[in-house]
């Protein structure tokens, strides 16, 4: 998994993840996200064009990176899903509790 | 079950159940899969439910020892079939509880989803203890029946 900084989109700071989100991966990806909130970033896409694959522990880290963002008034949309990793949210539940759009540009019109 | 001789044996793994062997072990169902055929999508899902059934067996069935776990693969007619063994703490994974999965975020437990995935995954998936044994069996069809 690599994960990296797209820069700034209005009031939100972009965040690409490309690869595997296993439950080797998963920390990085919450840590990565844990020091962006902590800096002050409350609003955050998650760019998830590049993912091919997630599991339970990446939905895991996911779910904390949005209550832990929530609990300050924050919000997160996650973007740009494969259909295969659509369909892992969906089948979680996921898709109901964190929003996700279509892109980063539909993700801002809806915002 | 079918007799012995309808399972075509296609290949063995067997290593220590840490986590620093989980992309090896996943790399090698995966090429398996590959082998057989499987869609890319099932190639896929069949890694993911074995990722949820390995984290599991790296956590409970060896909490606090070391110890093995190894899968085979096999084709059976249209079948992909994976046996995951260990020799760890008795555990059944099919019979975890499973997550509420139409709770709000605010509410939602941080948990049980691998359990959900692994039966939404698999076409059918067998638990027994055996010989001291964890033995798992996940069957998967070229397709996920929705």
């Amino acid at each position: 998994m690599k994960i990296h900084h797209m820069g700034q989109k209005k009031d939100y700071k972009v965040v690409g993840v490309e690869g595997r989100m296993d439950a080797v991966s998963a920390p990085e990806f919450e840590e990565f996200l844990n020091a962006l909130i902590d800096e002050g970033a409350l609003k955050v896409i998650v760019d998830f064009e590049g993912l091919d694959y997630i599991s339970s522990a990446g939905l895991r880290s996911v779910l904390i990176t949005a209550k832990k963002i929530q609990s300050k008034n924050g919000s997160i949309l996650v973007v740009s899903l494969h259909d295969t990793v659509k369909e892992i949210f969906e089948i979680s539940g996921f898709s109901t509790i964190i929003p996700i759009h279509a892109s980063v540009d539909a993700a801002l019109e809806t915002a | 079950m079918a007799s012995k001789e309808r399972f075509q044996t296609m290949a063995k793994i067997g290593l220590p159940a840490e986590m620093e062997n989980l992309e090896e072990l996943l790399d090698f169902v995966e090429k398996e899969a590959d082998k057989a055929e499987f869609p890319t999508r099932r190639v896929l899902e069949i890694r993911l439910a074995t990722e949820e059934v390995l984290v599991n067996i790296f956590y409970y069935a060896y909490p606090e020892t070391d110890g093995d776990v190894s899968i085979s693969c096999f084709v059976k007619e249209d079948f992909f079939v994976l046996k995951i063994l260990d020799g760890g703490t008795p555990f059944n994974i099919m019979a975890a509880p499973g997550p509420d999965v139409s709770s709000c975020l605010s509410e939602r437990c941080v948990g049980g989803l691998g359990v959900h995935l692994v039966k939404k995954m698999t076409t059918e998936a067998r638990y027994v203890r055996e010989n001291g044994q964890n033995r798992l069996t996940l069957v998967f069809g070229k397709c996920r029946q929705k």
